[in-house]
């Protein structure tokens, strides 16, 4: 297999409504991250996309609609999709493109544009619902979140307001963002004293609606060293995924991410995460989901990742800790759900090569990792990135 | 480049720039109905509940009873062996107290989605459904049940039914409140 | 696997309606051509400035080069049917009053196309090749590409 370079980044804002359509925010993505390769699209071997629900958009077979945004105009192509998972996901995809020796260098790109559903995205995510079991209850999205919180709550005694710190953790990190849409200072009780909108979720808790687009160059061994400079390697990469009879299962621990987390591990080599790992991108789009998968990513004994919270464990300039979303998650920067992921993942290859600006950790860092979640509480991706040591 | 580019591209639009047409934008509405098909195990559940029974399905080779029920047992990977009527009673294994509707519209007063383990499973198995008679403010519902609450169905009177997960109206506390 | 039955309309089906409906933005490159369309009476395409293309639609990017189109040109007056079709059907299959030519038309020196009914001359007089010009429905308060039409030139 052949070791796999990150070569460059790019992203859009991430912004509530966008003028651009899909495709122009494809294309202002990848050419941000070709320029920061210092590439052209003549220098990529093939495209891969992750873009959520056709039904965000609302364009029927969107990767095949989006493809000349994202370079992939007569070049081998696919468009991957695995709700919420997708974003972090394109990275073990562009890897294995490279890494199974077909390609010298991939194009990663991910994208969405949820601005289009009317009235309101939530609406085109009661399909995921089963229509016997469950839709005729009156299903929302939101149901899955705060049940799944209400029972890991419960489960470990985890206070509100503490699983509120997250929100306000997160949004703080994310005024450092540049692309970053919700952005700014919160106090505790404010994040818990917001709009109750399916108990115990209140309204500043959730992740907004968001267009945007992010991008990554993957390159072989060969074509990065050519490129010179010390590179960050894609290290490891997991996926796995759960039955969709979610009622059936413990909602209190994603087993899946512990199983995606394990196998992206062993591909590293990383025998102790907790001492080789040294920065964490876990999924944010719900407040506690953060912690659920620092838990889930075996980065915190089960119930405990709150406790590490308050110690300020998880803060971005821990120096004895790990930070989680130093780029300020989907909390703060925005939720265009695949272009999320992928941001995520781009956020550990800036604070890998030193590149991470404001957000910068203060601790050294040599390997990190992005994670994400999604379908009917199903999947867990999980990348893993590091430098040269 | 010695740190990310800050100068991002992406331009925003407010709500309102589309409704003046400041900008321009183009409206569709996808005339989409679906019929399902419910399929074998669920077809037989739905025949179940419309007789006022609740009906799991059986694997002999790990013994688990499952619900919803399905024809195979995805653990084992084989079909899945027999029928198992189960009583209409659990426990709350989570719940949440919801003030948003299916089409995000706000609520006054709040819905109780939860997940219920079925008793006789084993390992348990939970279904979604919809708590009632706990209350229409959030302080009443949380003080009137909580996770592990023991609660049984409340159907439809018989000639209600049509075969639908409906024909359960809701699950409230049992010995009442 | 067996085929239990075939008259659907005997099972028990439960309908599901998605309840979404769609706004789409026209973008960067979209707001232009439909501003010039609607406010001038012209098509224009986006000018590559590296290979020196003209594109229709016009587009923020050049395909193949990927970089950025900020230059615009009006497109000739006169274009070709490159190809055409004969409607004698509406979308939910009811006949038409009238068969409806949908074209196909392209511009000398213009990479691309666009699609539109095409008036003012009998089905079976329309050929590939025929000299074709824009026939605008104008008044509507949106722009869109329903107001693309052709006559011949």
């Amino acid at each position: 297999m052949n070791r796999v370079a990150v070569l460059g980044a790019g992203l859009t804002r991430f912004v509530r409504r966008a003028l651009e359509t899909g495709r122009e925010l494809c294309w202002e993505a990848a050419t941000a991250a070709l320029q920061d390769a210092d590439l052209t699209l003549a220098d990529i071997d093939c495209v891969v996309l992750g873009s959520a629900p056709d039904a965000f958009d609302g364009v029927h077979m969107k990767g095949e609609y989006l493809l000349d945004g994202a370079g992939a105009k007569g070049k081998p192509y696919m468009r991957i999709f695995v709700g919420g998972g997708t974003g972090v996901f394109m990275v073990p995809v562009g890897w294995w493109h490279v890494a199974s020796g077909a390609f010298r260098t991939c194009l990663v790109v991910a994208e969405e544009k949820m601005s289009s559903t009317q009235p309101h995205p939530q609406a085109a995510f009661n399909a995921i619902y089963d229509p016997f079991t469950e839709r005729p209850l009156g299903v929302n999205l939101l149901w899955i979140f705060s049940l799944e919180m209400h029972r890991y709550m419960k489960t470990y005694g985890i206070p509100l307001e503490t699983i509120a710190q997250v929100a306000v953790k997160n949004k703080r990190n994310a005024k450092d963002h540049p692309a970053s849409q919700v952005a700014g200072d919160f106090t505790v009780d404010e994040i818990v004293n917001s709009e109750v909108m399916t108990y115990p979720v209140t309204r500043l808790m959730v992740s907004p609606v968001t267009d945007g687009a992010a991008a990554l160059v993957l390159a072989n061994e060969e074509f990065a060293r050519r490129k010179g400079g010390k590179h960050v390697w894609v290290e490891g990469v997991g996926w796995n995924l759960d039955t969709s009879y979610w009622t059936n299962r413990d909602l209190a621990y994603p087993q899946y991410v512990e199983n995606a987390a394990r196998m992206a591990y062993k591909m590293a080599g990383i025998t102790d995460p907790r001492k080789e790992i040294h920065v964490a991108e876990p999924y944010d789009p719900f407040a506690y989901k953060e912690l659920h998968h620092l838990e889930g990513l075996l980065l915190a004994d089960k119930g405990q990742a709150p406790r590490r919270l308050e110690e300020g464990f998880w803060d971005r300039d821990t120096l004895t800790g790990i930070p989680a979303s130093p780029s300020g998650g989907l909390l703060g920067v925005g939720n265009p759900i695949a272009a999320a992921g992928l941001m995520k993942a781009i956020e550990i290859y800036y604070q890998l090569s030193g590149k991470a600006g404001a957000r910068q950790i203060r601790r050294s860092a040599q390997r990190g990792l992005a994670q994400a979640w999604g379908d009917l509480m199903q999947v867990g991706t999980v990348m893993i990135m590091g430098v040269e040591r | 480049m010695s740190t990310m580019n800050t100068e991002l591209r992406g331009t925003s639009l407010r709500e309102d720039d589309l409704r003046t047409g400041r900008a321009l934008a183009t409206e569709w509405i996808p005339k989409t109905v679906y019929r399902f098909d419910a399929g074998i195990a669920i077809g037989q559940f739905l025949a179940g509940l419309k007789a006022g029974r609740l009906l799991g399905r059986k694997c002999h080779a790990c013994g688990r009873i499952v619900i919803p029920p399905r024809m195979f047992c995805e653990l084992c990977f084989r079909r899945n062996d027999e029928w198992v009527e189960l009583k209409s009673t659990g426990r709350v294994n989570t719940f949440s107290v919801s003030f948003v509707n299916t089409d995000a519209s706000r609520r006054q007063t709040p819905q109780v989605p939860a997940v219920i383990d079925i008793d006789g499973t084993q390992p348990s198995m939970g279904i979604l459904h919809v708590l009632g008679e706990v209350g229409d403010t959030l302080e009443a519902v949380l003080r009137n049940v909580q996770i592990g609450t023991p609660v049984e169905a409340v159907w439809k009177p018989a000639e209600q039914r049509e075969g639908a997960i409906t024909d359960i109206l809701y699950f409230r506390p049992m010995g009442g409140r | 696997m067996r085929e239990y039955l075939t008259q659907t309309a005997q099972l028990r089906q439960v309908p599901s309606e998605w309840g979404v409906y769609y706004r789409y933005t026209y973008g960067v490159a979209g707001e232009r051509f439909f501003r010039e369309l609607r406010d001038h009476g012209h098509l224009v395409a986006s000018v590559c400035p590296k290979c020196g293309r003209r594109f229709l639609p016009p587009s923020l990017y050049c395909e193949d080069c990927f970089v950025e189109m900020t230059e615009y040109q009006p497109v000739p007056g006169v274009g070709t049917v490159q190809t055409f079709t004969v409607l004698h059907e509406s979308l939910d299959e009811s006949p038409l009053p009238e068969p409806l030519v949908v074209a196909f038309v392209q511009f000398e020196g213009v990479h691309g196309g666009l699609l539109g009914t095409l008036r003012g001359v009998r089905p079976d007089q329309v050929r590939i090749g025929l000299p074709v010009k824009l026939a605008l429905r104008t008044g509507q308060p949106t722009p869109s590409a329903a107001d693309i039409g052709w006559v011949p030139a």
